[in-house]
């Protein structure tokens, strides 16, 4: 319950700031100033893009259907906000106590499909339709990989629990955590906790692994480079095109929800979820001066914030890819990758014992 | 009445009308819908008989998987007005199967209801594990080589399609 009276607020917060760091991220990537009007270094243009949204009409397209056209929106955007409800927030507050937490996330998020599929029908709209397709094959097609990915995590961690997951991955870890988790090299680094404790350094190949991860991630949530949905020198607006207002506003929502819904899991699977980066070093026991419940929703968020970056700057470095490359990304090279990794790991844990 | 009753009954309600909507409905794309509506409402029956694994299983593989497909394969087919099903109901037919299935359905759960009942504390997804790799390591080793083959001729379909 904690959870969510944070985590609804902190997603439109977000969003808000999220438009704007986007678009000077974008403009200082491209030489540009970005926007610069509207209050100090322009930090209130987003707020007067939304009151110019907020005050557009409603269109519905006289031949659309219009019971599905208006709820697909929401339907996207209460799929994507369900998968808030497993992540943990910090020491000692943890989310809804499903014990199949991560393999629930996966299940309720892979469901915005069908608020696109409704979408890209209901508009009775050819580009709306060939958006909705394009944005189901991938998404399902990327599913694979990201679940195998995920899989690697859960064999490492042996739990679905988020929580429990993060719990391991620091200096309140109920089992004893080996450097690089190899249990013959005796090296004992429960104590000293910090970023030595955490996924990728408990099981080096984790870090191949969130690679495979992160590329999912971008095309579950239509972000470029796998924008193809909406790519608007071909579709017009894909799926969102005959969308206009607040509804349309919930579609931006939606995307901006899943991207930090997945830099939130990468963060909670690979990189400690709440747990602080600083190692305690002899006498200097920073791990312990910086972990608690504060501090734990201050790196989570913080590292949240980090791949959030990440994706924005990977979205206007790298051009667009094109549908059979899109596919072959994923079936040739992604799946087959994922699944050598989830051998290794196997192999792994059984070192790790 | 207590709060779990009332979602139970609302879930349980839900399933109950998507499934006659999926009936009487004359537009396919809507009965594709309820179809998602009736399968979401199960998972949901599932997770209050502390069957949380099968509730995301539900969701993961029929209202994340199976229905996108149907629902895609009915799409590129049809424009959004939709097409007509048959317009002839047979009422009676439908009332007798319907009635059969209902009594047939209460003297199975009335006579082999197992009736054991699910501990909600345990960890269902280990228990599970450690059962399929045990006692049903047969049938699950036969499933995989039964999945592998669906893949294998996938392949092939798609390969053969483009020479």
């Amino acid at each position: 319950m904690i959870t969510f009276l944070f985590y609804l607020p902190f997603l439109l917060l977000f969003v808000v700031i999220g438009v704007y760091g986007e678009r000077k991220i974008s403009a200082f990537i491209q030489s540009r100033y970005g926007p610069m009007e509207v209050g100090p270094k322009g930090l209130l243009q987003t707020i007067a893009d939304l009151l110019k949204m907020l005050q557009k009409e409603n269109i519905v397209p006289g031949a659309a259907d219009r019971f599905f056209f208006q709820t697909a929106p929401i339907i996207i955007f209460i799929a994507i906000f369900a998968g808030y409800a497993v992540l943990p927030l910090t020491l000692g507050v943890e989310g809804a106590g499903i014990r199949t937490g991560v393999f629930f996330l996966l299940a309720i998020v892979s469901l915005d499909v069908l608020g696109i599929l409704m979408a890209g029908w209901s508009s009775n709209n050819k580009y709306s339709l060939f958006g909705a397709m394009r944005s189901m094959a991938q998404i399902i097609s990327y599913e694979i990989p990201l679940g195998l990915s995920v899989l690697c995590v859960v064999m490492i961690a042996q739990s679905l629990d988020l929580q429990e997951i993060t719990q391991q991955q620091g200096i309140f870890s109920k089992e004893k955590v080996w450097l690089f988790g190899l249990a013959s090299l005796d090296i004992d680094v429960t104590e000293v906790g910090g970023f030595l404790s955490w996924n990728v350094f408990r099981s080096p190949f984790l870090w191949l692994v969130f690679i495979v991860f992160f590329i999912s991630g971008l095309a579950e949530s239509n972000r470029a480079p796998f924008d193809l949905p909406e790519s608007e020198s071909e579709l017009v607006g894909g799926y969102h095109t005959e969308y206009s207002g607040f509804r349309w506003g919930i579609f931006m929502l939606g995307e901006y929800g899943m991207m930090l819904l997945v830099s939130f899991l990468a963060v909670i699977l690979f990189f400690g979820g709440w747990n602080t980066p600083l190692p305690n070093i002899g006498q200097a026991k920073l791990a312990e001066w910086t972990s608690g419940p504060v501090w734990g929703a201050f790196w989570l968020v913080s590292k949240a914030m980090f791949f959030i970056f990440v994706q924005m700057w990977v979205r206007w470095t790298y051009p667009r890819l094109r549908v059979d490359q899109l596919m072959s990304v994923s079936w040739k090279y992604l799946t087959p990758a994922a699944l050598v990794l989830v051998f290794i790991c196997g192999i792994w844990r059984l070192l790790m014992v | 009445m207590m709060l779990i009753d009332i979602v139970f009954y609302t879930f349980f309600l839900l399933a109950a009308l998507a499934a006659v909507g999926i009936l009487i409905t004359k537009n396919v794309i809507h009965a594709a819908f309820y179809l998602v509506v009736c399968l979401i409402s199960l998972a949901g029956l599932y997770v209050l008989f502390d069957a949380t694994y099968l509730a995301v299983v539900q969701l993961l593989v029929y209202a994340g998987g199976v229905i996108v497909l149907l629902a895609f394969g009915i799409m590129i087919t049809n424009r959004s007005d939709g097409q007509l099903l048959s317009s002839s109901h047979l009422l009676l037919p439908g009332i007798l199967a319907f009635g059969g299935v209902l009594v047939l359905f209460t003297i199975f759960t009335v006579k082999f209801s197992p009736g054991i009942p699910v501990n909600p504390d345990s960890d269902q997804v280990q228990q599970m594990g450690i059962v399929f790799m045990t006692d049903y390591l047969l049938a699950f080793e036969l499933i995989a080589y039964l999945l592998l083959v669906v893949l294998v001729g996938a392949s092939y379909l798609a390969k053969s399609s483009q020479s």
